[in-house]
């Protein structure tokens, strides 16, 4: 086999070695907590707005 | 029960941080106590509690009742299972040689049917790309009739490991009811993967099942120190592990299975706000995928008892120090985590666990920089507080003596009661018999005794560069690194000859007194590159000696896989050697194709 085919056949096989199309939906997970609103924040808001 | 080993645990731990505080405090209060003194009581309460901690793991594993059989399926295994290989810019010829062993070691089971091998590659650099291509073809020339072998490459690498393993749910994980996940060097008996199906499958509940991965394969005497240790010791730590984990982990990221469905619904893994290295992709994944399996009610066990199962380890102080950077990085990063919301209060507790791993080096670092400078410090006594006879401050020797014979029990403790263990249960036997058993603890507690300081160092360098906000990167595993020489040895070192140089020079100057004691702790550091250089040497040969040093059972009389391994590697290597495998595997690369040669997409 010349060097070609043995490239080609390499590249048929590694055609054939695709994962298999199965997917499985992987939710992203929750790590941090959202930021507590700090007590003053109303207060600032309140002062912006004047 | 498992509430209650966790809880006598940690108060072993406390108790035996409070008497050396008590201790420390009786000892340092002979000329009055200095804010220093208080500093170094609570350094040495931190860093004792951590000892302990050790401590308490390896004596739940001796102490504790052998585990009754645990449940396991029987009759023929109808579910599916993948075998995923994760690859990273390793050597194809030995990753995928350990792949056709596990391969054919499946095959002598009457299972193969039901496993498919999976190598995911994450390879950025297009030579070994393309060599992967070329030994994957290899590989399913010789052994693709008995399992089916896929393979793909991820054009980029998001996430890292956990993205890769998690890619591969998301394109085919539908197909398998459970997956092996490995790493690029594990190895593992076809018998092994069967019988870890069968525990899966006699327990619905369970999320994920970890094995104990001997090392295996070390040539060095660093690595063979290593590989003894992992083989003596770690089993009896891991019962220990097992017996307060209980149902709420650990996963090591490798050589466990995993039910595909639990960790898909479960181990999604979000990225942190932030850069690294505290932002950005989960470095040490394996611990937060374990915890957010036992949030979501999943079990997460391991099993001690399950041999088969394998890893090689760094042959070279450098390239464990290496692992350990990127190692305390991922740990530290948990700080992030452990808040997260719904998290069990163990697994927050393993992650701070995680944290004080790395962080016990600074501890001990700083506890000693603190005892140098104490006497420079220190306030002259006044033998005369009154007119008259003079009172000689009381000096608490006794206190110091009963502190240093604790913290020592505390290291040295447990290997001597495994040692101990051993002779009574006949288990010294798998390791050449009681007396080669006892040379080499001996020689590796020397070998750790002189290792130690350095690490010390190498970690403490760690934790400061990441608390600067230095990112370690993500570096590929290098196990054929081998020797290292006396030069690059300096090169990775020369730091440490002059913290060791400083440290010893500040004791002569400070603390004369404890000159000797800082010895012990400097001098290796001073000799840091002769010691990483010379322990770098290929010490086989030791093994096979009439001391047996460091003989493992597994070096002694390798298993079937390990030996179906050496076989196709030592002839693969041969073939390799043939300049026409490196032609062939250039022209798979097709032009233009060099960046995204995966076949998957």
């Amino acid at each position: 086999m010349s060097s070609a085919e043995e490239s080609l056949r390499a590249r048929h096989i590694l055609q054939q070695s695709a994962l298999p199309a199965a997917p499985m939906a992987m939710p992203e997970q929750v790590l941090t907590r959202p930021r507590r609103s700090i007590l003053l924040r109303p207060l600032f808001q309140w002062l912006a707005l004047r | 029960m498992v509430t209650m080993r966790r809880a006598a645990s940690i108060f072993f731990a406390l108790a035996m941080a409070l008497t050396a505080s008590y201790l420390a405090i009786g000892y340092f209060n002979t000329d009055g106590l200095q804010w220093l003194d208080l500093v170094r009581v609570v350094l040495l309460a931190l860093s004792t509690a951590w000892l302990a901690w050790g401590a308490v793991l390896a004596l739940n594993g001796l102490f504790s009742l052998r585990r009754g059989r645990v449940p396991r399926m029987r009759g023929p295994i109808t579910v599916k299972t993948a075998v995923v290989v994760p690859v990273y810019n390793e050597d194809p010829v030995k990753s995928f040689s350990h792949v056709a062993a596990m391969v054919r070691s499946i095959g002598r089971t009457s299972f193969a049917s039901q496993f498919d091998f999976a190598i995911v590659s994450d390879t950025t650099d297009p030579r070994i790309a393309a060599k992967e291509e070329f030994w994957f073809v290899r590989l399913k020339e010789e052994v693709g009739h008995i399992c089916s072998i896929y393979y793909r490459r991820r054009p980029s690498n998001p996430g890292k490991k956990a993205g890769n393993i998690a890619d591969f749910i998301k394109t085919s994980g539908a197909l398998y009811d459970h997956l092996i996940i490995l790493d690029a060097d594990s190895l593992m008996e076809g018998s092994t993967m069967v019988e870890m199906v069968r525990r899966m499958e006699a327990d619905p509940q369970l999320g994920l099942l970890q094995t104990l991965p001997k090392v295996v394969r070390a040539r060095s005497f660093f690595g063979r120190a290593i590989q003894f240790s992992a083989s003596y010791y770690s089993p009896i730590y891991a019962q220990g592990v097992a017996l307060l984990q209980g149902t709420e982990g650990p996963f090591w990221g490798h050589n466990a299975i995993t039910r595909t469905r639990a960790f898909a619904q479960s181990c999604g893994l979000p990225q942190l706000p932030g850069k690294p290295p505290f932002g950005g992709h989960i470095l040490s994944h394996d611990y937060v995928e374990a915890a957010l399996l036992a949030r979501n009610g999943w079990k997460v066990r391991i099993d001690p008892d399950l041999r088969g199962s394998f890893e090689e380890g760094p042959d070279n102080v450098v390239d464990y120090a290496k692992r350990d950077r990127r190692w305390c990085q991922g740990n530290l990063q948990h700080g992030r985590i452990v808040s997260a919301p719904g998290l069990k209060g163990w697994s927050r507790f393993v992650f701070i666990q995680g944290i004080m791993a790395y962080v016990a080096a600074p501890l001990w670092a700083l506890f000693l920089a603190a005892s140098i400078a104490a006497p420079a410090m220190m306030v002259v006594p006044d033998y005369f507080p009154v007119p008259g006879l003079p009172v000689f401050p009381k000096v608490e020797t006794a206190n110091a003596l009963a502190l240093l014979t604790g913290v020592v029990g505390l290291l040295l403790g447990p290997k001597l009661l495994i040692l101990i263990d051993g002779m009574i249960t006949g288990r010294n036997r798998r390791f050449g018999g009681s007396f080669r058993a006892f040379v080499s603890v001996l020689i590796e507690i020397v070998c750790t005794s002189i290792l130690a300081p350095i690490m010390m160092l190498f970690q403490t360098r760690a934790v400061i560069e990441i608390l600067a906000g230095a990112d370690g990167g993500w570096p590929a595993a290098n196990r054929e690194a081998g020797r290292v020489s006396l030069g690059e040895a300096w090169a990775a070192s020369w730091w440490i000859v002059v913290v060791g140089l400083i440290t010893i020079g500040a004791a002569y100057r400070l603390a004369p007194e404890y000159l000797l004691f800082v010895l012990l702790v400097a001098g290796p550091q001073v000799a840091a590159p002769l010691v990483i250089s010379g322990t770098s040497y290929v010490s086989s040969a030791l093994g096979r000696s009439a001391l047996g040093l460091f003989a493992t059972p597994e070096e002694m009389a390798p298993t079937p896989v390990m030996r179906e391994q050496q076989n196709v590697l030592a002839r693969w290597r041969a073939e390799k050697a043939d300049s026409a495998v490196s032609s062939v595997a250039e022209k798979i690369v097709e032009p233009n194709d060099s960046a995204e040669v995966g076949t998957s997409r």
